[in-house]
C-alpha cells in the first residue's frame, strides 16, 4: 500500500515502529504536491520550510520518547481563512493579498501542539462566501474526480487536496454547507460539529451565528482524529460552549445497534435517482447493523433555506460593510453580487429570520427527543460542471446542508459510492447537539458497509 | 416589462442607493434576478407575533450571595 493511502493511525504506527520518518513522509508529500498540484490548484501557499522543520522536530521528539498524539509527524494543511503566525492568510482575496497574521488561530495552534506537519494554506471560495470565482488572484481548485466539475465550496482546496491524496486531514469551515457540500462532491468525509464545539478565534468570519470549524478527511477515523484535536472550550470565543470532549476514536467501535434514525424524505424527494439510491443503500446498511431507520417529518425545507440565507447574507454584509463601500471592485464578481444583494436586507428581515430560527431549532429538537440521528441527502446531485453552477444560497440550490447551520446540530457528509459517471455520492448524517460520537459511529458503519475505503481514488496525473 | 417587474427594479435601485453601493450595467439584470429570488424567501419569514428571535439578550445572573440573617 502506498503511504499516500495510509490512515493517520497507520502512519503513526509506522513512525512509532521506525518504519519511516516524518521527514521522509513530508519530503515525499511535498514532491507529490510540487508535481501534481498544478493540475487541481488546491494550494494557495505551500510551506516546505515550515513543513520540514515541523517534521524534523517530530522525528527528534519521537526519538526522545515524546509522542504528542496520532497526528504527531503527520502532514495536514489549513484552509486559507485560518490565521497562521507568520504565514500569509489571504482568504483567496485580493483584499488580503499581503495579510500576514502575527498569531495562530486557535485551531492552527492546536494542530501545531498536536505535532502535525503544516504543508501550507489551501484554496477557498473568496472569504468562504460561496463561489466559485474565476477572477480571483489565485486559481480555482478543481475536482480531482473530474477537473471540469466543481469541488463545491467553500472548502474547495481542502477537499481537492484530500481527494488528490496529498494529505488525509484539513480543517475547513461551514456556514451554510462549506464542509459537507465539497465533501459530498469529492468523496471525502466532512464533519460540521455542533455550533460552539470548536473555537473560531482567528478564523475569518462569514456569519458569526452560523460559522463552524470542523475536519475534512479521507476517512471517518481520520475525521475523528481531527475533531479530537479541534474540539474544546475557548472562553475567548463568544460562541464556544464548555462541554466535555469525549474520546471520538474510542466511540467508533460502538456500532449502531439499537440506534433510532429518522429520514426526512420530503427534504430530498427531488434528488437525482443515483443520490436517492445512495441514501437507500446507506439506510439498508444501517438496518442490517441493527439500527431502526424510519421516516420523520421536519418543517418545510424552504423555511430552513430562507432562514439560513437571510442570516448568512445579513451577517456577511455586516462583516464586509466597510470594504464593500470602499473597495467593492476588489472583490471577485460573485462576491460583489452577494454584497450588493445582501445590502438590500433590512433589520426587520434579519430579526424575522432569527424568530423563525427559534421555531426551527425547537422542531428539530422535538424529533431528536425520540431519535438518535437523521439520515438525509447532502446534495441533490453529483458535482456539477463548472459552467452550470447555481447560487448555493438560492432557491434552486441543490445543497441540503443549510438546515443544520440554522439549528447548530452536528452534521457529517459520508461517501456512499460512485455514480455511473464515476462521481462521488454522499449522504448526510445529523445528530443531537454535541452528539458527534453518534454521527461518527453511523458514518463509520456506512463507510464499512459500502467498502468506500477500498474504492480507487482519482488519478490526477497530467 | 410589466408593472411588478418595474416596481421590483425600482425598489432594488433605491435599496442599493441607500446602501451607498453602485451596480454596473453588466451586473444589473443578473443581480435583479437574485434579488427577486431573495424576495421570495423573505416572504417565508413572516412568523407568528409571539415568536421571539433566537438570540434573545440575557442579563447574566449575579454571583450568589449568602442569605442575610437577623442578628
Amino acid at each position: 500500500m502506498s503511504f499516500f493511502d495510509k490512515s493517520i493511525l497507520e502512519l503513526g504506527r509506522d513512525l512509532r515502529q521506525g518504519a519511516t520518518s516524518s521527514e521522509a513522509i513530508t519530503a515525499q508529500t511535498l514532491e507529490r504536491i510540487a508535481s501534481l498540484d498544478g493540475e487541481i490548484p488546491a494550494f494557495i501557499t505551500v510551506t516546505p520550510e515550515r513543513a520540514l522543520e515541523d517534521a524534523r522536530r517530530a522525528d527528534s521528539e519521537r526519538a526522545s520518547g515524546i509522542v504528542r498524539g496520532p497526528l504527531h509527524g503527520v502532514p495536514y494543511a489549513l484552509k486559507d481563512i485560518y490565521d497562521t503566525d507568520g504565514i500569509r492568510t489571504t482568504c483567496h482575496s485580493r483584499l488580503l493579498i499581503d495579510n500576514v497574521p502575527a498569531a495562530d488561530s486557535v485551531v492552527a495552534r492546536r494542530f501545531r501542539e498536536a505535532g502535525g506537519v503544516l504543508l501550507g494554506k489551501l484554496a477557498t471560495n473568496e472569504f468562504a462566501f460561496g463561489g466559485p470565482g474565476f477572477d480571483l488572484p489565485f486559481p480555482l481548485a478543481l475536482n480531482p474526480w473530474d477537473r471540469r466539475r466543481f469541488t463545491g465550496g467553500s472548502s474547495s482546496g481542502s477537499v481537492a487536496a484530500i481527494a488528490a491524496r496529498f494529505l488525509r486531514l484539513a480543517p475547513g469551515s461551514d456556514t451554510g454547507g462549506s464542509i459537507r457540500g465539497p465533501a459530498s462532491w469529492t468523496g471525502t468525509v466532512g464533519l460540521k460539529p455542533t455550533y460552539g464545539r470548536v473555537s473560531r478565534r482567528g478564523v475569518f468570519p462569514l456569519a458569526w451565528s452560523l460559522d463552524t470549524c470542523g475536519p475534512l478527511a479521507r476517512s471517518v477515523e481520520d475525521a475523528a482524529v481531527g475533531l479530537q484535536i479541534m474540539a474544546g472550550h475557548d472562553p475567548e470565543d463568544s460562541g464556544s460552549v464548555d462541554v466535555a470532549v469525549p474520546d471520538y476514536l474510542a466511540a467508533l467501535a460502538q456500532g449502531v445497534e439499537g440506534l433510532r434514525i429518522g429520514m426526512p424524505r420530503h427534504f430530498f424527494e427531488q434528488a437525482d435517482a443515483e443520490v436517492l439510491a445512495g441514501i437507500e443503500r446507506a439506510a439498508e446498511i444501517l438496518r442490517r447493523a441493527g439500527a431502526i431507520v424510519e421516516d420523520v417529518v421536519l418543517p418545510d425545507f424552504a423555511l430552513f433555506s430562507a432562514c439560513c440565507r437571510v442570516i448568512l447574507m445579513a451577517e456577511g454584509c455586516a462583516v464586509h460593510r466597510d470594504n464593500a463601500l470602499a473597495r467593492l471592485a476588489d472583490y471577485g464578481e460573485v462576491n460583489q453580487g452577494r454584497l450588493i444583494v445582501g445590502a438590500t436586507l433590512s433589520a426587520v428581515d434579519y430579526i424575522d429570520a432569527c424568530r423563525l430560527r427559534r421555531e426551527l431549532v425547537d422542531a428539530v429538537n422535538a424529533v431528536f427527543a425520540d431519535h438518535d440521528a437523521l439520515l438525509t441527502a447532502t446534495t441533490l446531485e453529483t458535482a456539477p460542471p463548472l459552467d452550470d453552477i447555481s447560487n448555493p444560497m438560492g432557491t434552486a440550490s441543490p445543497m441540503q446542508t443549510t438546515p443544520f447551520n440554522v439549528t447548530g446540530h452536528p452534521a457529517l457528509s459520508q461517501p456512499v459510492g460512485l455514480s455511473r459517471h464515476g462521481l462521488p455520492l454522499g449522504v448526510q448524517i445529523v445528530g443531537p447537539a454535541f452528539a458527534e460520537t453518534t454521527v461518527l459511529r453511523i458514518a463509520r458503519e456506512i463507510e464499512r458497509g459500502t467498502n468506500w475505503l477500498e474504492t480507487p481514488q482519482p488519478d490526477i496525473r497530467p | 416589462m410589466n408593472e411588478t417587474d418595474r416596481s421590483v427594479r425600482e425598489e432594488f435601485r433605491l435599496l442599493i442607493e441607500r446602501a451607498g453601493l453602485t451596480v454596473s450595467e453588466a451586473q444589473r439584470d443578473s443581480l435583479l434576478s437574485t434579488y427577486a429570488d431573495l424576495k421570495k424567501q423573505l416572504a417565508l419569514l413572516h412568523r407568528r407575533p409571539g415568536a421571539e428571535p433566537s438570540l434573545v439578550f440575557h442579563v447574566p445572573a449575579p454571583p450568589s450571595t449568602p442569605p442575610r440573617t437577623r442578628s
